[in-house]
């Protein structure tokens, strides 16, 4: 059986987290509440750590890997029908990662560019990655968020020049609480992703210790979306920032140093390309592997291919342009991954808690192979 | 874990960036001619708008005479369709995302500004870091086709021009289009927009900056001269650099007043609404600190009484352009100080009750100005060198 090391878990968690709200989170809150983006994150650390939470206690409490977890606690109906759905929302996720990033790249680094071609580059080293196994899939992934995060970030602090007003995170207070609440929403649908530690945890070494590498990764997730939140409004305002498609991409495009450092976008998109490599890879994996737990498959590989094809023709059949992606982005794709990725794993937890037997402390059937 | 599919991975990835770096969108250096300055304006009977570029052209080995740019222009529905029909007279393809320097023109912006917004923001030929003047009295193009020794290009020179005299005079800050979008998008402030003008000098044109274009809403409403300019300097959150005149007494000629040249290290201004009894007042600090840079009279005697009269002098003297700012602010009805933002930041539920009709309500609005301005230094000497 494949294994993982902790860090790579790490890197994994993180990533899958992270990429979606580089490229779309900014204008996402800043068209919903303004200035008070960085409001909103810190209201979504007590969910965010919930959740954190309900994924460990499943963890530890399964003998199975995500889906098959589902039918050892709920039978193998449900089961079954739930792991069906979520190989569907799994895909989602890589449909989404697809779009968002060709309509980031064809809106704003080469738009004449064809997108089968995009698609295609993009797909070609996740199938590759897929094909070769788990373990080597997660070693590239290491090494991608050990080059690809400072340079995300540097590029993003860069961006504070000399026009930079931090009191454009003011007024506090003059929000509506509803506007609030759907920001969390929007921010803990995010750090939902965080559900393939599900699929994942049990191919590490120690999956009782996972809790660490798992708070680390929501405690770096929380930094990050700070960050990319709070950069965008002080140096654009919340006005400008909402109005903007990608504007942690005009942030890189804006970037003048001393007269002497611009045009430096281009390092900001060889730092996002790996990035979406490496959501599609995992979550592409994590579909393929709940394929051959639902339907009884002897190799997740087989899918790969059939699931690469109805990528690539998902991703451009599933939003006519980029305002429909916005609001499937800030109206449905909420929903839908908190309801599949948030609200049922906690009634799966409620329903471990409530099937363990009397007397038994909590994690004594996690004996991780 | 074997090594070789995980350098595999890598290496595929690596060639999928490669296909992902322009080739689409390649424009070979010899069929292309660089942008370096770019202008808008709109027809006279303002049906179409009319999109000017100011292109660098090679330079001549042997030829110091040959022309160093070339200006077209070409009208059109649209700035895009514009720049398609002057395109069309051009052999190569024009760059225009290095040009650094744009240029609205009077008409338009007297007319409505939204015409040439969304082209600065939308399309991504535009660099937001680049700089923007208002043509004044002239059209973006005249301003162009101007000879701006020593450098080559106009575009160049106003870029030269509006930073070298920000640090040195401190009059006019440069706007970018990124600080320009925000201040149209953002409600409680309005942009302003150095101006270029183009005047005769021993029988040439040349360009000088001269006044700041005040906008409210859609359209230009006026200007600010010299002092005004000033007095908006100083209202700016953080500033650095700048020099101001100051009148003092003569004690060489009795009753007479001489002119002293201070500089600006730095100034701070500080903004408060203040709320007393329901009636809003905008209480204005500004603390700076300065050097003397010139004295008329050479034989004055620094002692800390004199500079004691300088700061008096220097806190009139900053009072008089901040007020004559805020006076020709407060006729145009354009809050170019930012003071609704200060109130929304400040004063949040005041501000919903203000916003509706804030032009009218921030031309009322009392103020209080507070100075202080203190001198550190004289440059290399101390007192004078003429002996009285």
């Amino acid at each position: 059986m494949a294994k993982l090391t902790n860090i790579q878990l790490f890197c994994i968690l993180f990533v899958t987290m992270a990429v979606t709200p580089y490229q779309v989170l900014a204008k996402l809150l800043a068209a919903n509440v303004a200035q008070h983006g960085w409001v909103v994150i810190i209201g979504s650390i007590a969910p965010g750590l919930l959740l954190v939470w309900i994924y460990y206690y499943i963890l530890v409490n399964s003998r199975r890997t995500f889906p098959g977890m589902l039918e050892e606690h709920l039978g193998t109906l449900i089961g079954k029908t739930l792991g069906f759905v979520y190989i569907w929302v799994f895909f989602l996720v890589v449909v989404m990662s697809l779009v968002i990033f060709a309509n980031f790249f064809l809106s704003n680094v080469l738009p004449g560019m064809p997108i089968s071609i995009l698609l295609i580059f993009i797909i070609l080293p996740a199938f590759y990655a897929l094909r070769n196994g788990l373990e080597t899939t997660a070693r590239v992934i290491e090494i991608i968020i050990m080059t690809g995060y400072p340079l995300a970030m540097v590029l993003l602090f860069l961006g504070l020049g000399p026009e930079t007003d931090w009191s454009r995170l003011m007024p506090i207070g003059s929000f509506a609480m509803a506007d609030i609440a759907k920001g969390i929403l929007l921010v803990s649908s995010y750090c939902s992703f965080m559900i393939v530690v599900l699929t994942l945890g049990p191919f590490c070494h120690q999956p009782r210790l996972l809790w660490r590498w798992m708070l680390s990764a929501y405690g770096l997730f929380v930094f990050s979306v700070l960050v990319m939140v709070v950069i965008p409004i002080v140096a654009y305002g919340p006005a400008l920032t909402a109005v903007q498609t990608f504007p942690i991409f005009n942030i890189a495009r804006a970037t003048n140093i001393a007269g002497f450092i611009h045009n430096i976008e281009i390092i900001l998109v060889s730092a996002v390309m790996p990035g979406v490599f490496a959501i599609l890879a995992v979550f592409w994996f994590v579909t393929c592997y709940s394929i051959q737990q639902v339907f009884g498959l002897q190799d997740y590989r087989v899918m790969i291919g059939p699931t690469a094809i109805m990528a690539g023709i998902l991703a451009v059949l599933l939003v006519p342009n980029i305002h429909f992606l916005y609001i499937m982005l800030d109206q449905i794709f909420p929903w839908i991954f908190i309801t599949i990725f948030g609200i049922f794993p906690v009634i799966l937890a409620l329903v471990i808690r409530v099937k363990r037997p009397k007397g038994t402390p909590s994690g004594t059937t996690a004996d991780k192979k | 874990m074997n090594i070789k599919p995980f350098i595999s991975i890598i290496a595929i990835l690596l060639i999928s960036f490669l296909y992902c770096n322009g080739c689409y969108n390649r424009v070979d250096l010899g069929d292309s001619i660089a942008a370096v300055a770019h202008g808008l304006d709109i027809s006279p009977d303002g049906t179409r708008v009319v999109s000017s570029g100011q292109f660098a052209l090679p330079p001549q080995a042997d030829d110091d005479d040959a022309p160093k740019f070339l200006v077209r222009s070409a009208s059109g529905p649209t700035f895009s369709s514009a720049e398609q029909i002057m395109a069309t007279s051009l052999p190569r393809d024009p760059v225009w995302s290095m040009a650094e320097t744009f240029i609205i023109g009077e008409n338009i912006a007297r007319r409505d500004i939204s015409l040439f917004l969304d082209h600065l923001a939308r399309t991504n030929a535009v660099r937001e870091v680049s700089l923007l003047f208002l043509a004044y009295n002239s059209t973006p193009e005249e301003v162009l086709k101007t000879e701006t020794a020593p450098e080559d290009t106009a575009g160049r020179a106003l870029v030269k021009m509006i930073q070298a005299q920000e640090a040195q005079i401190g009059l006019y800050s440069p706007v970018t289009i990124k600080e320009f979008l925000y201040k149209v998008s953002t409600a409680g402030v309005e942009p302003v927009l150095p101006q270029v003008k183009i005047e005769s000098f021993e029988g040439k044109d040349r360009l000088s900056i001269s006044g700041l274009a005040v906008f409210r809403g859609k359209q230009m409403v006026g200007s600010l001269n010299e002092q005004e300019s000033r007095g908006y300097h100083f209202m700016q959150s953080n500033t650095r650099g700048g020099l101001f005149v100051i009148n003092l007494p003569d004690p060489a000629r009795p009753g007479e007043q001489s002119l002293q040249t201070l500089e600006t290290i730095n100034s701070t201004a500080v903004v408060k609404p203040v709320l007393n009894q329901g009636q809003l007042k905008m209480r204005i600090t500004i603390t700076a600190e300065g050097n003397i840079y010139e004295v008329a009279y050479p034989h004055i005697l620094f002692d800390l009484s004199q500079l004691g009269l300088f700061e008096q002098q220097a806190n009139a003297a900053i009072q008089s352009d901040v007020e004559a700012c805020l006076r020709k602010a407060q006729a145009c009805q354009s809050d170019i100080l930012g003071w609704g933002q200060a109130i929304q930041r400040q004063q949040p539920a005041l501000w919903e009750n203000l916003e509706a009709d804030w032009p009218a309500q921030f031309a009322s609005i009392p103020y209080e100005i507070e100075i202080d301005f203190k001198l550190r230094r004289t440059y290399l000497q101390g007192r004078g060198s003429v002996e009285e």
